[in-house]
């Protein structure tokens, strides 16, 4: 039985190596945010003009053009400051969540893909841009998932005290 | 790990960030002064054709076998490209995978 135990342990992070890897994840979802943010307004004529060629949203490009890298910037800014991480990764994985359904929409019907990207992945196929979404949506779930950990891992120690 | 070091990494993370993309756009500027020549995948008959003027990349449709636009930084291989002329090209930096330019 005590064995069994043990090497059940063995598999568990420890507290230090979750808060690594969960504010590591953090900061690729910044870096991610913060290019693609920095490209949209760099190249916002071309991003603009990609939104004006899709039907459903032609009458709200100028607004949907500025609201989506400010929205990034938001996100970011929660990301930067430690204590705001969590709420980040909501509005990270919130906001990734919509332009995968739009990508998604896109792909069914829209029959011109515009392509106005991020430089990072502008490369990518829109399939692979969906993957590349969910992937990065999963990644920041992990990461919440070990700070709602860590916490109540904290409070059970504190309450372990009195 | 203490907040601020995290709020230093942070920051230190969003200012590479800003970093990389004003390098990219930067190598981006460079190759326009050089006055590249284009090709079109054309969906008629999936032969590259030259595109007069800069190419608008938005206008790139998918469903095609092959990219949307190449780019041949020197040389003007003519109206249209055969296979070898092809083979030597590489895809523009903007152009979409598998998607044809005129149809």
């Amino acid at each position: 039985m005590a064995s069994t135990i043990i090497s059940k342990d063995k598999f568990q992070f420890t507290d230090t190596i979750r808060e690594h890897l969960a504010f590591g994840i953090v900061l690729t979802c910044l870096f991610l945010f913060l290019t693609s943010a920095y490209t949209k307004i760099e190249e916002h004529d071309r991003f603009m003009n990609g939104l004006l060629k899709v039907a459903f949203i032609s009458h709200y490009a100028w607004l949907i053009s500025w609201t989506v890298p400010v929205a990034e910037i938001v996100v970011s800014l929660f990301l930067i400051i430690p204590k705001t991480h969590k709420w980040g990764l909501y509005g990270f994985i919130g906001l990734m969540m919509v332009f995968t359904i739009y990508i998604g929409s896109m792909l069914l019907w829209s029959e011109k893909l515009p392509c106005h990207c991020n430089l990072l992945i502008e490369k990518l196929s829109w399939g692979e841009h969906v993957v590349f979404n969910l992937a990065f949506v999963g990644l920041a779930a992990f990461a919440l998932w070990l700070i709602k950990n860590n916490q109540y891992k904290s409070l059970i120690k504190q309450n372990d005290k009195y | 790990m203490t907040n601020i070091k995290k709020l230093a990494s942070g920051l230190l993370v969003a200012v590479l960030a800003f970093g990389f993309s004003a390098f990219k756009n930067t190598e981006k500027t460079d190759q326009t002064k050089l006055a590249p020549f284009y090709y079109g995948l054309d969906a008629t008959d999936d032969v590259y054709r030259i595109i007069t003027g800069s190419p608008v990349f938005e206008e790139c449709t998918p469903g095609a076998p092959k990219d949307c636009v190449l780019i041949s930084p020197t040389t003007d291989f003519g109206p249209d490209l055969d296979a070898n002329e092809e083979a030597q090209l590489s895809p523009a930096e903007e152009s979409s995978p598998e998607a044809y330019y005129f149809n």
